[in-house]
């Protein structure tokens, strides 16, 4: 079994509007690969030219070494699993699970139909109208009628956007079992950060027609390269400061008078301004006479609210310079617990300390956030 | 080999439409022919063949005899039934929509029957009627048919536009207040109207171009489209293309004005 | 009548039935007079006998019937054969126009919309009227076609059965081709996309999915133009000859003109049975099962 795709330069214009801008990207044979981002980044365009049903403007798409650039969608090895499903109102499901094969004119077409019904175990609902069925199992019928065929690369549209929070995480784990049990490449696109984090082994996130960052979901979410990143994955709190000393190993930071030290391998600043950032859950609430151990940075600040969410505590905390930030405290101590108002001090490792560049906007990526319907503040993904 | 498929595909995806102009153009082709020949100066009775031009046949619409007596008639039917239609239609459709009641499905039934009939057995069966009531054939008749063939019009037009309103609309209306005659005048009356008013237009028009039931209930009184038929006998004079032309223009302007405010509405509602 | 609550409990329907039939009353009381009992005394008529001298009188003249439609079979036969042909040839060439409104026409669709039902507001018989001139021996069309050689030098097209067929498609174009588009219109474009991923060419995808979805307007298209065709007798009187009448004529020409009614009423009631009974099997048939 084969399946590795090639996107060299690929570019797709509507009008003036540049939706897809010279975008190269390796998609190996049998990995679960993401494309994430905010609505209107282009994503789902990068899908429909994999797919044929879109034309680009420019770049090729190499599928094993073949261009399939030009070829239409009927003549590609690849399927696909559409947004709202689209299944055939007018066939049943066995119907619709046998279109691609009866359209290839293969054989054993009950067969097959009915092994891959059975896979996902809507096997007595063979003979029922895709209306008759919930919206969980049409999404089932929808993966069916597209793995019936074999495809060498499977294409997944939002697939689980129109389900329920619960459904939804039932299908991230059966979609994830499927591709390991087949072995075959999917590509998967979608606007949710902890969907494509769960299921995907490599996330390519887009912006704006372009590919900002590229990596595995730890790498992304622990070491982001752009503020867009940081913001979009996760919760970062960033904290804006000057670059003044860079050595070997580290590189020191002024945040408001204080010395935030931060690996230079996690340093992204070119110039003198930077971002410091760190994960909510990385921060450690201490009392301002707490002695920091070594390999820690520290910073001050009092406490403007809590709130207690069971498996911890989600505080907000103001610094002296009037910037506040989030910490995520697990549920683990004994003793006295801050409450709103106390000064504490701040401390978290220094290898959990990234550096961005500076002059992007702090805010980059919020956006992008909210229109992607997921709060600021989540469980900090703990 | 690719090229080749490509020219195929290509031809493939325009041939549909190549054939949908070619259809339109087929469509287009007649009304074209009439506004034409209404600047036509024919030569002898027939106004078949293009002689010369002349803005006569507009400038003197009522100089053929009888003619403008039958607009007139015909003008004087569609707004009387129109009328009549609409209310007595919206009455039903409203019934229709918003009650349930036992002979529903039959009262549904019975609206959507005239449709499904030729329009001669309609024409016959009231002739027949007439007759046996002994009643002399003529407006009263035309009118009492007319109003009978557009009700079932605008009943299907109103009905479609009050199911697909939504009902929770006026419970919110009745959550803010309003009573249930308040919440009809301010929000349901006002949601359908469009519709009430594109079944109104379809009534006029329906009424003013009818030939073939007001043929069987006229009498020997003549109107628009009941001269139009006796002319065509004896050749059709350009004045009647001129009518024809306007009545033309009036549709397609109507037509117009309409689409122009649902997408003007679409825009705004874009634009929020 | 009652004035109990609709026992569903859904409380947006509990109104009172009462109201409902005070406001179908005076339709439905026009509908009963002016339709109902018109088909009553129709099917009464047709079954008098006497002359329109002496006076028509109801004997129960059943006979009326196999002698009216033995006389005019060849009638009968024409005006079905007529229309038939007319809707197959509206299906065909309305079936693209319809789909390229829907796909291929961007933001000139509703123009376009406009220009396929405005003209239908301007005159009937003036419209038809205008396809004597473009059929005639000195139009265009007749001209063409005999110097290409398809019409020979005596060959006409007006005064056929072919104009008396082009008539009828021109004239109910319009009924099968806005349905087409609305449920065109109304097909989610995700479908076909989905038909071409799994291996469908174009004219598969169409054949297998565009076409199935369209049907409900394929349906309801072929009915509004087929009825009205069947009983038309404007587009034969004036674009065909004497042996290309239909059905429709005889009944204007037998009521109006000779005034035997009993037969004329016949022929009306014997149309719409033929009519009523295969249009509603044919309904019956496309709507159980085959449809969604």
């Amino acid at each position: 079994m084969s399946g590795t795709l090639e996107l060299i330069g690929l570019t797709k214009r509507f009008g003036q509007n540049v939706v897809v801008d010279d975008l190269s990207l390796e998609i190996p044979q049998g990995h679960f690969f993401a494309l994430l981002g905010a609505s209107g980044c282009g994503k789902t365009t990068t899908l429909r030219m994999l797919a044929g049903l879109e034309r680009p403007n420019s770049g090729r798409i190499l599928l094993d070494g073949d261009d399939i650039t030009e070829k239409r969608p009927f003549k590609r090895p690849l399927n696909t699993v559409f947004q709202s499903y689209a299944l055939f109102p007018h066939l049943t499901v066995e119907e619709n699970v046998a279109f691609g094969l009866k359209e290839r004119r293969q054989k054993q077409i009950k067969e097959k139909v009915a092994e891959m019904l059975e896979l996902v175990e809507l096997k007595e609902f063979g003979s029922r109208k895709p209306n008759q069925l919930s919206g969980g199992q049409q999404q089932r019928i929808a993966l069916a009628r597209a793995l019936v065929n074999r495809p060498q690369v499977l294409l997944l549209d939002e697939p689980l956007g129109a389900l329920d929070l619960k459904l939804r995480h039932q299908m991230q784990i059966e979609l994830k079992g499927i591709q390991a049990e087949l072995d075959l490449t999917f590509v998967h696109v979608t606007h949710d950060q902890e969907e494509a984090m769960t299921m995907a082994d490599q996330i390519a996130v887009m912006n704006e027609g372009r590919i900002v960052q590229l990596g595995t979901p730890i790498e992304l979410y622990e070491n982001p390269e752009t503020v867009f990143v940081a913001n979009f994955l996760g919760v970062s709190n960033l904290l804006p400061g000057r670059v003044v000393g860079r050595r070997d190993v580290v590189v020191e930071v002024d945040v408001d008078g204080q010395r935030i030290k931060a690996p230079a391998d996690r340093n992204r600043a070119q110039g003198e301004l930077a971002h410091i950032g760190v994960r909510p859950e990385k921060l450690h609430v201490a009392l301002p006479d707490f002695d920091v151990p070594d390999g820690h940075n520290a910073i001050e600040g009092v406490i403007v609210s809590d709130a207690f969410t069971g498996v911890g505590t989600q505080f907000q905390i103001r610094l002296k310079s009037g910037q506040e930030v989030s910490a995520f405290v697990q549920n683990r101590s004994t003793g006295d617990r801050q409450a709103v108002g106390d000064r504490i001090q701040l401390h978290w490792d220094i290898e959990h300390t990234f550096c961005l560049e500076g002059r992007e906007d702090p805010a980059a990526g919020d956006e992008a956030r909210h229109e992607a319907g997921i709060p600021a503040v989540s469980g900090a993904g703990a | 080999m690719r090229s080749l498929s490509r020219v195929q595909a290509y031809i493939g995806r325009h041939l549909v439409v190549v054939a949908g102009a070619l259809t339109l153009g087929f469509m287009m082709l007649p009304i074209t022919v009439v506004i034409a020949f209404s600047f036509n100066d024919p030569s002898g009775r027939y106004n078949f063949t293009w002689s010369q031009f002349t803005t006569d046949n507009w400038t003197n619409v009522c100089g053929v005899a009888g003619m403008c007596d039958g607009v007139m008639l015909s003008l004087k039917i569609a707004l009387l039934s129109t009328l009549v239609a609409t209310i007595l239609g919206t009455l039903m459709a409203f019934a229709l929509v918003r009650y349930q009641f036992k002979a529903k499905s039959t009262s549904n039934v019975l609206v959507l029957l005239p449709m499904t009939m030729p329009e001669v057995v309609l024409g016959a069966s009231l002739l027949t009627l007439f007759v046996n009531l002994k009643m002399q054939l003529g407006f009263t008749t035309i009118l009492l048919a007319h109003i009978m063939f557009c009700l079932s019009f605008v009943v299907v037009t109103v009905r479609a536009r009050l199911a697909g309103l939504d009902s929770r609309l006026e419970e919110a209306a009745a959550d803010l207040y309003a009573t249930k005659w308040r919440t009809f005048r301010r929000v349901t009356l006002p949601l359908v109207m469009p519709g009430i008013a594109a079944a109104a237009l379809l009534s006029f028009a329906l009424s003013f171009d009818d030939f073939i039931i007001t043929n069987f209930n006229s009498g020997s009184d003549v109107t628009f489209p009941v001269f139009v038929w006796g002319a065509a006998k004896r050749g059709v004079p350009p004045q009647v293309n001129v009518i024809a032309t306007i009545m033309f223009l009036v549709a397609i302007s109507s037509v117009a004005v309409g689409q122009y405010i649902a997408y003007q509405r679409r825009r705004s509602a874009a634009a929020r | 009548m009652t004035t109990a609550p609709v026992a569903n409990g859904d409380t947006r329907r509990r109104r009172l039935p009462s109201i409902a039939y005070l406001l179908l009353l005076p339709g439905m009381a026009w509908l009963g007079f002016f339709f109902i009992i018109p088909l009553v005394t129709l099917v009464q008529m047709s079954l008098q006998s006497g002359s329109f001298v002496e006076g028509y009188t109801f004997t129960a003249e059943f006979s009326n019937f196999p002698e009216a439609i033995g006389d005019y079979s060849a009638w009968f036969i024409r005006s079905f054969m007529y229309s038939g042909i007319a809707t197959v040839l509206a299906l065909i060439i309305g079936y693209p126009l319809a789909y390229t409104i829907a796909f291929r026409a961007g933001r000139f669709k509703y123009l376009l919309v406009t220009l396929v039902v405005a003209p239908f507001f301007a005159s009937f018989l003036v419209r038809t009227i205008a396809w004597t001139s473009i059929l005639s021996d000195t139009g265009i069309v007749v001209s063409v076609l005999r110097s290409v050689g398809i019409l020979g030098a005596q060959d006409h097209l007006l005064a056929t059965p072919l104009a008396v067929i082009c008539g009828l498609t021109y004239n109910f174009l319009p009924f099968m081709i806005l349905p087409i588009f609305l449920s065109l219109d109304r097909l989610d474009i995700s479908m076909v996309d989905a038909a071409e991923d799994l291996y469908a060419s174009a004219f598969s995808a169409f054949r297998k999915v565009t076409f199935p979805l369209s049907l409900p307007g394929v349906v309801a298209g072929t009915l509004l133009t087929f009825i009205p065709a069947a009983g038309d007798f404007i587009n034969a009187q004036l674009l065909g000859n004497s042996s290309s009448l239909m059905v429709g004529n005889v009944i204007d020409s037998q009521f109006l003109r000779v005034l035997d009614y009993p037969t004329a009423a016949a022929l009306s009631v014997t149309l719409m049975i033929l009519i009523i009974v295969p249009v509603s099997i044919y309904v019956r048939k496309t709507s159980s099962g085959e449809l969604v």
